[in-house]
């Protein structure tokens, strides 16, 4: 059941993060998606987004939940939200943290006679950034309790499969 | 100790779902304030200059909030002459629904009145759209030649 919960998510991230975009990409006309970027490394990026987030999310659903790989899995997985974020409102720029200026030409109005270049648009959305990073920083703290408290569980699981109800060899002997 | 983990971790899921949905609230908010701005309103022109006969000329823009939520809607004007530089500025917050106008008036003595028509000034445009008490926001600059 694990391994085909795997397989399903597995499958929904290649498909959402590596064929949606190519199959975008052919529907969009020339290779620029204007501020975003080109559209080759539009999906180099989602492509690799895409295979770390198949690969965490196998990794979190196949180790059990006590274990290390477990618990980095789940980290990274919440830092490549946070990531993917950055990357959306940055317009393909994640280290620019939610402020960017993007100048787009304005042919459309130079056509219809008003002589205008281009226009410098800037996005400010650092604050959600702010937000996110905290929320972050949160998950992150709640991953490291559940983690504790599974090995917590585990260790006394392990103490109970070694020590035996001591009734059973009272009743035994 | 397990019930406190959980509980926080439902409020950590609650939090990152309330910042998306603020998050989109604010890019509604902010792009259908910006529409409504650059748009003509029926037969009048969203943004509009008049020179009156004493040599005062007033930049107007009509600003209508169609989003969710508040919106501070700003407008600035830089006007570059040879050897000079008229900044004019005029912002509104609107509520969501609300329409209101920005005027920016200047009043230009002989001398700018004639370096401006011998002379090619260059005009800066920049049109700023900011929510959730201003902390979130889009600004558009843009330089307007004319004459040629």
């Amino acid at each position: 059941m694990k391994a085909f919960k795997a397989a399903v998510g597995v499958a929904f991230y290649l498909f959402l993060f590596i064929i949606v975009p190519r199959m975008l990409a052919e529907k969009v006309p020339g290779d620029s998606l204007g501020p975003l970027g080109s559209t080759e490394t539009i999906i180099g990026y989602s492509t690799v987004i895409g295979l770390v987030l198949a690969s965490v999310y196998a990794a979190k659903t196949l180790t059990p939940k006590h274990s290390a790989i477990n618990l980095a899995a789940c980290m990274l997985s919440d830092m490549v939200g946070f990531y993917i974020f950055l990357f959306f409102v940055g317009f393909g720029e994640p280290w620019s943290f939610g402020r960017v200026e993007k100048a787009i030409p304005l042919n459309a109005i130079a056509a219809a006679g008003e002589v205008v270049s281009e226009a410098t648009i800037t996005f400010d959305f650092r604050f959600f950034v702010e937000l996110l990073a905290v929320v972050l920083a949160m998950k992150l703290v709640v991953r490291l309790l559940e983690f504790y408290l599974e090995r917590v569980e585990e260790n006394r699981r392990r103490v109970e499969r070694k020590q035996p109800d001591a009734d059973f060899y009272s009743t035994g002997s | 100790m397990k019930a406190y983990v959980k509980v926080l971790s439902a409020l950590v899921t609650v939090t990152e779902l309330v910042v998306y949905g603020l998050f989109a609230l604010s890019i509604f908010t902010i792009v259908t304030s910006f529409a409504g701005t650059i748009t003509p309103v029926g037969d009048k022109q969203a943004f509009n200059m008049e020179v009156s006969p004493s040599g005062e000329t007033v930049f107007s823009i009509k600003v209508r909030n169609q989003g969710l939520l508040d919106t501070t809607m700003r407008f600035n004007l830089q006007l570059v002459m040879q050897g000079e530089t008229i900044e004019l500025g005029d912002s509104i917050t609107l509520k969501p629904g609300e329409e209101g106008d920005m005027k920016l008036r200047v009043s230009l003595t002989k001398e700018q009145m004639l370096r401006l028509i011998t002379q090619r000034p260059r005009l800066f445009i920049k049109i700023e759209g900011r929510t959730l008490e201003e902390r979130v926001g889009i600004s558009v600059k843009t330089e307007v030649g004319g004459g040629q």
